[in-house]
């Protein structure tokens, strides 16, 4: 089922639930938010894991997938995105949700869990940046010279890991990625190297976990570490693997990690 | 939400569920519901079965999503909702299907795959009577003439209630699921849900059954009070390639009951070569 919430600046957020739970029950939601350049398509996957269980919610980012694209100037800001999916939680799942992010999605879980813990049950990032990768700036560049299809094949195979097919990358390239509006991207890219949450990682007091891969070209497992020992309680998965996207390359493998996550919270199995 | 337009005035709705990788193969699984359901009782086969196929559940037409019809004793027929079938299939595929019908869904299940070979690969029918016993019919009339003065008389809801507690759902089955399945059942309109009815009593498909040439799994209830010994014995010596599975079970609505065992069984045909 598709809905759409408009912003008070016009902006038309999209989202779609996914719900096999029983009618008369009161499943409990999954509320899922893509990474950068992507759309709410990045989870497809991952639903079949959690509709029987909760109400799967998948929203498109303000700029991104069928939400309203936004022009180069827009002033990004976390502010932004915070209220947007404050808006959705509030409006349509009207009860605290299982948030999980993906990439920069998860950063946006991280640091909402911390700012509304009273919409928030528990937090998922998998591979979440919580300071921007170095390299902003090419990829700016790469998408200036290129144009926006160019720039997501260069970076997939990094993406994706190297055991990824040529058909996969070139979904993820012409119908994921290549389809964000350029000024989304662009006015998004000179935001984004400004990113760092670590201050907000020690108000993180719901149940929380974190997935990382040990091969990724943009963080060490280390790295993560550090700023990881700084959410009180949190759990730490480390997968085996070398792509920098653990929740597009290895979506089934990341749902059994995060149902065995919330299976102890909830009535349901791992 | 897709529809086919099967008449200048009827549209027929159904649910496309695909969470299939993009850049694979995508086959096809139909599920069709029985006499006066609609799509969204198969809502327990959804999460498990959209793992490995893109998932279609059709609204027969007249109820759940699809259009209302003018004159139901005109507009809704076996072959209407056969054709109607056909329509959607050759929208969504340019090869054959995997079907999945219970109870009447099955009876259209068995139609289409033995007058329209072509378009389905493996067919499965669960709690699916070839024929309304004769025995059946007079338990489903409560008491009336009919059974449909029964639901003309008592009500839908009251007839539907009282029907799924006799024969649908045993005695030990959550107390929600029972009233979740009557109000559901009753949001039909009385009289579409009264012609599927008359359907239904009247349907009879021994004669397309030597007609079948794929492979057929049918799952039945252990002692089904709508599909008996009779019926079974017709399946096993009139379908050519037919594996009958049984659950254990007094009532008819194992697909709701016993889901986890009948997706396993259907995952297991399915994927058989």
């Amino acid at each position: 089922m598709i809905h759409t919430i408009k912003r008070p600046d016009g902006c038309n957020l999209l989202l779609e639930i996914d719900d096999f739970t029983n009618p008369w029950g009161d499943a409990p939601w999954l509320f899922m938010i893509h990474g950068f350049a992507e759309s709410r398509q990045a989870w497809r996957a991952w639903v079949p894991h959690f509709a029987r269980d909760f109400k799967v919610l998948r929203l498109d980012l303000r700029g991104f997938g069928e939400s309203t694209a936004m022009t180069e100037d827009f002033p990004w800001s976390m502010e932004v995105i915070m209220k947007d999916i404050e808006a959705v939680v509030r409006a349509v799942c009207k009860t605290p949700v299982h948030l999980v992010g993906a990439k920069s999605g998860g950063t946006f879980a991280l640091e909402f869990a911390a700012r509304f813990p009273e919409l928030v049950n528990t937090v998922v990032g998998v591979t979440p940046p919580v300071i921007a990768a170095q390299g902003v700036e090419d990829w700016i560049n790469s998408i200036k010279a290129d144009g926006v299809l160019a720039w997501a094949r260069s970076t997939m195979t990094g993406r994706l890991g190297s055991r990824v097919s040529d058909k996969e990358v070139a979904w993820w390239v012409n119908d994921v990625q290549g389809r964000t509006s350029e000024p989304s991207l662009l006015g998004y890219l000179s935001w984004i190297p400004g990113l760092d949450i670590r201050q907000s990682l020690p108000k993180i007091h719901v149940p929380s976990l974190v997935i990382t891969t040990t091969g990724s070209g943009l963080r060490s497992v280390e790295s993560v570490r550090v700023w990881h020992a700084t959410i009180p309680g949190s759990k730490l998965h480390v997968i085996e693997g070398d792509a920098w996207h653990a929740a597009g390359a290895y979506p089934d493998l990341c749902s059994h990690i995060v149902r065995d996550f919330l299976a102890p919270r909830l009535n349901i199995t791992a | 939400m897709p529809f086919v337009q099967v008449s200048p005035h009827i549209e027929v709705f159904y649910d496309k569920s695909d969470f299939l990788d993009p850049w694979g193969d995508k086959p096809i699984l139909i599920l069709q519901h029985g006499n006066g359901r609609s799509g969204a009782f198969w809502y327990r086969w959804l999460p498990r079965l959209s793992e490995h196929f893109v998932v279609i559940r059709p609204d027969m037409r007249g109820v759940g999503r699809s259009s209302k019809v003018d004159d139901a004793n005109t507009d809704i027929s076996i072959e209407h909702c056969v054709t109607d079938l056909v329509a959607i299939i050759n929208a969504e595929s340019q090869r054959a299907v995997y079907f999945c019908g219970e109870s009447m869904g099955g009876i259209l299940g068995i139609v289409l795959a033995s007058q329209f070979p072509k378009l389905i690969q493996k067919l499965i029918l669960v709690a699916t009577p070839v024929f309304i016993s004769e025995a059946m019919k007079v338990r489903y009339s409560m008491g009336h003439g009919s059974r449909l003065d029964a639901m003309k008389k008592m009500g839908i809801r009251q007839w539907v209630l009282e029907t799924s507690v006799l024969t649908r759902f045993p005695p030990d089955c959550d107390p929600a699921l029972l009233n979740w399945y009557v109000d559901e059942f009753a949001k039909g309109v009385p009289e579409i849900l009264v012609r599927y009815s008359e359907l239904v009593n009247s349907a009879n498909a021994s004669v397309f059954l030597p007609q079948i040439g794929c492979a057929t799994l049918a799952i039945m209830p252990t002692q089904g009070q709508i599909t008996d010994a009779e019926q079974e014995h017709l399946l096993s010596t009139q379908v050519k390639d037919i594996t009958i599975e049984h659950i254990d079970s007094t009532y008819h609505m194992i697909h709701l009951t016993h889901h986890d065992d009948c997706i396993d069984r259907v995952l297991k045909f399915l994927k058989a070569n």
